[in-house]
């Protein structure tokens, strides 16, 4: 095992920090109003420097007892109104810079996920990724990514306005900075690795819970409920002790900021008190009164401000970094396979061939498809039998292009098929989910065949037993095929697949559930097409699969290879 | 609004009692932390006006000065207010937490009974949700709300104190009236956020279920190449949802500038107020100033309540959602007595009914006698009632009327588990769970030795295969995905055998297995369980034929064979 896993790091190192590249190009979306989160973050010290001066003189003309107290009154008040108006302005256009993000993120996942490229997610995970994790992404760059240019100017604001003014303060300020972002790395590259192990701790939470839930019947059947709720306790209990060993290390982190900034409150207190007391006789001496020293005092918390900030928004760090690992790959431009034929596309019945073809879906260690290799004449009605399980639908999509082989070529006549996504849609499909649009049963199969009239759409309906629907084409349907039944909504995704006028047929499963009336009725019109269209059908009935010219019997071997035999019937 | 908002502290009083002491040394805490960090800038402030006039008074060292006081106490302000924060966090998280882990634990004993039933209509991704994200959210309600809101009370009365003593009464009431105000403004700021909060999660709930239908047809959608239209779509939905966030960023924008800068405000106006008694000598001038900053340090406090109100009506509703899965009433058990089945053999129907809610009964009257020895077919179109019927049996489903006898005691009278241990159903969907084979095997029979399971196995004719692929302890992925269906299929199978129980009821067995396949496994059923009562549910009639009864459930229209 070790020397895979080595070759396995050697061979990935530059995909590493692609996510980072593509993480720190998506502020790109909202340069301009960044910016101004920018600019405003820095008006925002200069004016906490004024306004920490003008509290001071105020404070200074106080105590010397001088009666002209109204001017700086007057300024302090002004710059507290600016500061205000400031910070809500920085606030507005942070939360707007966060939610141009992510719309721009959302755009490009939902143009990637229509072009297939989230095959690997699952259904739950690629809304995950459109909704929260696009948050992700923006809640980082508005937040934690700009905090970051931020502190490291308005420290140095900070620390160059207390220079100016006692050189001491500055470096009693001076040396605790940097310890800051020394020890949160020190810290930080620990707290990474908890917060990896928590968030997996959570992945094995949910798991877990959705294990379970899908499986309450079994749990029922087996009367093991008793002994799971024990078990969630215990898997609850490990989560909480995971999360709560994370969070002492970020304690620590913050207690430390929190330390540094007390004490340079405290020595810069008792530095500017001695000094004042005329006890000590470092540093500017005289020119050192008791408005320079409030003023350095008032100022000491302010300084550690942009970097405590910066702290508490380390966990959108580390979100946003999650995010970017399954963000990028998915919407990393897909390499396109060469285009080897210019020749446009011939509205004609196509050949199929498969020249070894090798496909294995990545969670799987077994390739389900091994050196594959057949050949349909165009035409030709083949038709792909097989237990579950063994890629029958598969198959389907290699030759639809809906997957792409990991080696090997799926050809339309002379042509490389290219992914689906980027064909003009030549092909027919029928599959086991079919797509609904929010309409009525007319508008859903038209889809296809725009210029279709009402009595084609009745006859396609009957061929396909739709027509005894009591709306018939006016049937309102919603997007998640609500108003017809399971078996219904199927059935309506082959009555466009024999509506459209696409040269090649894809049909999964199209007789099941019907009754032998019914299936006749469907195999009869599929029967029609054989000639005209070249068709490929993957069934579990005897009885479809009579249609066939080509038959197709996926084996599965015992060690999990699948063999493929063609047989011309 | 306000009766919800009474509910809802109310579920959170009872879920949150078991820890209420450590809850209070949070808030203590948190308290402490906050009065030290006001002292700290306070005293400071004070030591330094107050050394300036000794030193200007001195006209040199001022020794006189009482310094060991001032200098002990702000060392001692600067570290108590590190530990106690340190403290407080960890107090605060840590009760939480064991609030979030009961509450967990609560919410999936509530759900298990409630599914399939009352809670059914929730998919289990909702319900996953619930679990995880929904009660993630609730941590907030102490941590972000609650102990924030409680500190401020507690700081704003502990000024309004101080500013009574020291400047008068017309100060305190002048402060109490902003605090007021301010929080009233908080409130208003929030409940306008309320509809677009909730618009928002109503469009981003759409969102998730319209991706998941697209995904789902997306092969359509990509072979008729209607993919622009659809990009179309989406592009508007994205609009408005980014119209939603903009709208929501003003109003947060203005509520979180309130909170930032209100100490500010209040420092700036207790120094202004104090001017005017100053110079008049009525209050001594370090102590105005020490007055000013420890307002100036109060504005940690504040800080956090423009969140703690934002994020209030989003735990309101979080709570409702949760409230709702626990009140739904329990589905009727079917077994409801103390009595153990003597297994005899045979199992007795009569009279058995089930109708789903507003529909037409299933079956009606239904009666039949199964002995070991003589399986049953159960056969019929699907949504007939073959799996509700076999679920009446074993009493995962209670039957409207009817009597089922087994073991000379009828399901009413029988202890629900004792009746229960007496079947053993194949169901007709597959449930394998993440972890290794010999996991999946054990949750039938949690004391079976290696033996046991491979001669299950060996009954499944999986035992072969498994050998090869590493034995029990093959790690058969999320649901099983690393097996193929006809494989995760007999493990199920061997599941059931393993049982070892008096009664067999198999639903669809043979479901996503060719013909061939299925004969040859078929056989080796009827030798396996030829001293059983066996019940199988089948649409194949090839199979329900070479089974000695047949009942035919389902009278609408004629049968699918």
């Amino acid at each position: 095992m070790p020397p895979d896993s080595d070759q396995f790091h050697a061979a990935h190192p530059p995909e590493g920090s692609a996510p980072l590249h593509w993480l720190a190009a998506q502020s790109r979306h909202a340069r301009l109003l960044l910016r101004t989160v920018y600019v405003t973050a820095l008006l925002d010290t200069a004016l906490a420097v004024a306004q920490a001066a003008l509290l001071a003189w105020l404070a200074a003309q106080l105590i010397n007892g001088s009666t002209s107290l109204w001017q700086p009154a007057w300024l302090l008040l002004l710059v507290l109104t600016v500061r205000t108006l400031n910070s809500a302005l920085r606030a507005r256009q942070g939360a707007g810079a966060a939610a141009d993000i992510s719309r721009a993120v959302r755009d490009e996942v939902v143009a990637a996920l229509l072009r297939g490229q989230g095959a690997a997610l699952t259904p739950g995970e690629a809304s995950t990724a459109l909704l929260e994790q696009s948050d992700a992404v923006g809640r980082y760059h508005a937040g934690f990514a700009t905090q970051r240019r931020i502190a490291a100017m308005a420290t140095l604001l900070f620390l160059v306005a207390a220079f100016s003014t006692d050189w001491i303060v500055g470096l009693i300020l001076l040396l605790t900075a940097p310890l800051i972002p020394l020890f949160m790395i020190l810290v930080g590259t620990g707290a990474q690795r908890a917060a990896d192990r928590q968030l997996d701790s959570l992945r094995f939470l949910g798991g877990y819970f959705l294990d379970r839930l899908r499986g309450v019947l079994t749990l029922r059947a087996f009367a093991r409920e008793q002994a799971e709720q024990h078990a969630v306790q215990v898997s609850t209990d490990d989560f909480r002790r995971r999360t709560m060993k994370v969070l002492r290390i970020a304690f620590l982190t913050s207690a430390v900021l929190e330390l540094f900034a007390a004490l340079a409150v405290a020595l810069v207190a008792l530095y500017v008190g001695l000094h004042l007391l005329n006890l000590i006789a470092i540093g500017p001496g005289p020119a050192l009164h008791f408005g320079t020293g409030l003023f350095l005092l008032l100022l000491a918390p302010e300084f550690y401000q942009p970097l405590r900030q910066l702290a508490a928004g380390y966990h959108e760090r580390a979100a946003a970094r999650a995010a970017a690992d399954v963000l990028a790959p998915l919407l990393a431009t897909p390499v396109m396979p060469p285009d080897t034929s210019t020749a446009p596309i011939i509205r004609q019945a196509p050949s199929v061939t498969l020249a070894n073809v090798h496909f294995r879906y990545p969670e799987n260690d077994q390739p389900l498809l091994d050196n594959a290799s057949l050949h349909l004449p165009a035409g030709a009605c083949l038709v792909i039998r097989g237990d579950s399980g063994t890629g029958k639908s598969t198959l389907l999509k290699l030759i639809a292009g809906l997957l792409t082989p990991d080696s090997g070529q799926v050809l339309h006549d002379d042509r490389v098929v290219a992914p689906l996504s980027h064909s003009t849609g030549a092909l027919a499909w029928a599959g086991q989910h079919p797509w609904f649009v929010h309409g009525t049963l007319a508008d859903n199969l038209r889809l296809v065949a725009p210029a279709a009239d009402d009595d084609t759409l009745h006859a396609v309906l009957a061929q396909c037993g739709l027509d005894n629907l009591s709306s018939g084409l006016a049937t309102p349907l919603d997007e998640n095929g609500g108003g017809l039944s399971g078996g219904q909504g199927r059935r309506l995704g082959l009555a466009r697949a024999l509506l459209s006028d696409a040269p090649l047929l894809l049909l999964d499963e199209p007789t099941a559930e019907l009754d032998p009336a019914m299936e006749a009725r469907v195999l009869d019109a599929l029967r029609a097409q054989i000639g005209h269209r070249t068709v490929v059908i993957a069934t579990h009935s005897a009885t479809c699969a009579a249609l066939a010219n080509h038959s197709l019997w996926l084996n599965q071997e015992a060690d999990g290879q699948i063999s493929l035999e063609v047989a011309h019937v | 609004m306000s009766e919800h908002t009474a509910t809802a502290v109310t579920w959170l009083r009872t879920h949150f009692r078991n820890d209420r002491h450590r809850l209070r040394n949070a808030w203590l805490l948190a308290l402490t932390t906050a009065l030290a960090g006001m002292g700290l800038l306070g005293l400071s402030g004070w030591f330094i006006s107050a050394a300036a006039l000794a030193g200007l008074a001195a006209a040199g060292p001022a020794v006189a000065f009482n310094l060991l006081a001032p200098s002990a106490g702000i060392r001692a302000l600067a570290m108590g207010r590190t530990v106690s924060r340190y403290f407080e966090r960890l107090v605060s998280h840590d009760a939480t937490f064991q609030v979030m882990q009961r509450l967990r634990t609560q919410l999936f004993s509530a759900i298990l009974p409630r599914i399939p039933g009352p809670l059914s209509y929730l998919s289990t991704g909702h319900l996953l949700e619930r679990l995880l994200g929904d009660v993630e959210r609730l941590e907030q309600a102490w941590l972000g709300q609650w102990q924030p809101g409680l500190v401020a009370a507690a700081t704003a009365l502990f000024m309004i104190s101080l500013g009574g003593l020291f400047a008068g009464p017309p100060v305190a009431l002048a402060m109490l009236m902003l605090f007021v105000l301010i929080t009233a403004l908080l409130m208003t700021l929030s409940r306008r956020a309320t509809a677009p909060l909730q618009a928002r999660m109503h469009t981003r709930d759409q969102m998730r279920s319209q991706l998941v239908q697209t995904l789902q047809g997306l092969p359509d959608v990509l072979a008729y190449g209607l993919r622009p239209r659809l990009l179309h779509e989406w592009q508007a939905r994205l609009s408005a949802l980014a119209g939603l966030e903009h709208r929501l960023a003003l109003q947060q924008a203005i509520a979180q500038a309130l909170t930032q800068s209100l100490m500010q405000w209040l420092a700036v106006g207790i120094l202004l107020v104090l001017l005017v008694p100053v110079q008049q000598g009525q209050v001594s001038a370090p102590l105005a100033l020490a007055l000013m900053l420890l307002a100036l340090a109060a504005a940690e406090v504040t800080l956090p309540l423009a969140q703690a109100f934002q994020r209030w009506p989003d735990t309101r509703s979080t709570i409702t959602r949760l409230r709702s899965l626990t009140d739904t009433p329990l589905p009727d058990q079917a077994a409801t007595g103390t009595r153990v089945p003597e297994p005899d053999g045979t199992l007795q129907v009569d009279g058995l009914r089930f109708a789903w809610p507003d529909a037409p009964p299933l079956f009606d009257a239904l009666a039949f006698t199964v002995r070991a020895g003589t399986p049953l077919a159960v056969i019929g179109g699907s949504g007939s009632g073959k799996s509700t019927l076999l679920h009446c049996l074993m009493g995962l489903q209670r039957a409207d009327a009817g009597t089922i006898r087994f073991g000379g005691v009828t399901q009413k009278e029988a202890a629900p588990d004792a009746w229960r241990s007496a079947f053993a159903l194949l169901l007709q969907q597959q449930q394998l769970f993440t972890g290794s084979l010999r996991d999946n095997l054990r949750l039938a029979r949690p004391d079976a030795d290696d033996a046991l399971l491979w001669h299950a196995l060996e009954q499944a004719s999986l035992a072969d295969v498994i050998r090869r692929r590493g034995g029990l302890d093959l790690w058969i992925g999320p649901q099983g995905l690393h097996l193929s269906g006809g494989q995760g299929r007999r493990l199920s199978l061997a599941r059931v055998l393993l049982r070892d129980s008096p009664v067999v009821l198999l639903d669809e067995p043979f479901t996503g297995l060719e013909a061939r396949t299925a004969d040859s496994l078929f056989d080796t059923l009827q030798q396996t369980l030829r001293e059983r009562v066996l019940i199988m549910a089948t649409h194949d009639p090839r199979h329900a034929e070479r089974l000695p009864q047949q009942l035919t459930l389902g009278n609408t229209g004629p049968l699918a064979y």
